[in-house]
């Protein structure tokens, strides 16, 4: 192929140059002119003249705003027919209208401010209850009425009446001065008890002293199990079952050392 | 005349339109466009409504109207093939065969017709960038931009018809 001939293409191009680049005819670059001439001064005032939205936009815009205003002038004639309603009745006197009310609000929380400042919550507190509440209400709480008393005196009753049924109660549980030795004497002979004191044939004299010393420790011959205190007696019942278990135990053994049971 | 042309001078406009007009419309026809003087209208009133989106000096302005040419004679392509019409005989117009019978005159428009002979067997990317480089005088850069090509392409394009020239050149020989 080779590398086409230098000359050649410079004439080539000379040639093409010559034949294509050739102006246009005065009357197509006229006509050309005035159609640039015209665009350049649309795009100008395209340019200048900004529109803000399309027209489905600007129609949403001002539907939108109809409705707005139409739902304004509804409410706005709605209040205006009720004012009138109001007013004509309480005209008419078929309805009372407060006169200032905002001034009574006003007194009534100047009255409640004084009470509040005049006393001393708490050195009195049912009282200066009762007096605020008094200045809140408008003096409509009876002042003869005095509920602080009355819940005093109710609270004296209920102590006095609490104090004398414990006093009842407590005598029919049968409590005495020597509850705290009946107490210690349970103690004790659960201790002796498990210690293991009578082991090797002394069961049955555990059992009978303290039999023994459970029948001193109740100096009335009362009858009544239920007349001791209740930790003493279930631990002196205890300590007796206790002994004569052990007892019995002990009995086993000096038959079994012995061969014949022990005389009592 | 660029920042001229952007504050509405017409003296602007029409200073442009004759600097580039010639060589646009060479390149309309020498690309065999159906009716090269209302592309050119067309292309020219393009310029001046996309004027405000263009950002460069003079050089690259003449690339940008040329690249709007380009793309308008594409644009008529595709119209002429979707209604397809009968192709005219001439490739040489008559515009450029001028209207004497002189021997010059004669001579010049049998290089012409040998001209247009010689590009009608190139290919189209071959005669767009051979015609960008020569009627334009684009840049091998610029004429890439134009054609939508990376610069090697636009080489390798120009090389080969380059050479499909000088093969013809030789035969005529």
């Amino acid at each position: 192929m080779g590398n086409p001939p230098q000359e050649d293409l410079t004439g080539f191009a000379e040639t093409v140059r010559e034949a294509y680049i050739t102006p246009p005819d005065e009357a197509v670059e006229a006509r050309h002119l005035a159609a640039m001439a015209a665009e350049a001064h649309t795009v100008s005032d395209q340019t200048i003249i900004s529109v803000p939205a399309p027209a489905h936009g600007l129609k949403e815009a001002l539907v939108t705003r109809f409705r707005t205003a139409a739902l304004g002038i509804k409410l706005a004639a709605l209040t205006l027919v009720a004012a009138l309603a109001t007013g004509g009745l309480a005209t008419a006197g078929v309805i009372s209208l407060p006169d200032s009310l905002p001034g009574v609000a006003s007194d009534r929380a100047k009255a409640v401010h004084e009470a509040i400042d005049g006393s001393d919550p708490s050195a009195e507190r049912c009282a200066f209850g009762h007096r605020v509440a008094e200045a809140a209400s408008d003096g409509a709480a009876n002042p003869e009425e005095n509920g602080c008393d009355s819940a005093e005196a109710a609270a004296e009753d209920a102590g006095a009446e609490d104090a004398a049924g414990k006093s009842v109660e407590a005598q029919q549980n049968g409590a005495t001065p020597e509850e705290g030795a009946g107490q210690a004497f349970g103690d004790s002979v659960s201790d002796r008890a498990s210690g293991g004191e009578p082991k090797d044939g002394g069961g049955r004299e555990f059992g009978e002293s303290v039999s023994d010393e459970a029948q001193q420790l109740v100096p009335r011959p009362t009858p009544q199990p239920q007349a001791g205190p209740e930790t003493g007696e279930t631990q002196s019942q205890e300590a007796q079952g206790t002994g004569e278990t052990h007892s019995q135990g002990g009995r086993e053994i000096a038959e079994s050392r012995g061969g014949g049971p022990p005389q009592d | 005349m660029l920042s001229a042309a952007r504050s509405r001078a017409d003296w602007a406009w029409a200073g442009i339109y004759r600097e580039l007009a010639p060589p646009v419309l060479g390149y309309l026809r020498a690309r065999r466009a159906a009716d090269p003087e209302d592309l050119l209208g067309e292309v020219f009133l393009q310029a001046v409504r996309d004027l405000k989106r263009f950002e460069g000096d003079e050089d690259a302005f003449r690339a940008w109207v040329f690249a709007i040419a380009h793309n308008r004679l594409l644009d008529a392509a595709r119209r002429q093939r979707r209604r397809p019409r009968v192709e005219p005989e001439a490739t040489v117009d008559e515009h450029s065969l001028g209207v004497g019978d002189s021997e010059e005159e004669a001579l010049a428009a049998l290089a012409e017709k040998r001209v247009a002979a010689m590009i009608a067997r190139l290919s189209p990317d071959q005669q767009s960038v051979l015609l960008l480089r020569i009627l334009g005088d684009l840049t091998v850069e610029q004429v890439a931009r134009v054609v939508g090509k990376r610069p090697g392409a636009v080489k390798a394009l120009q090389r080969r018809g380059l050479a499909t020239l000088a093969r013809e050149m030789s035969d005529d020989a």
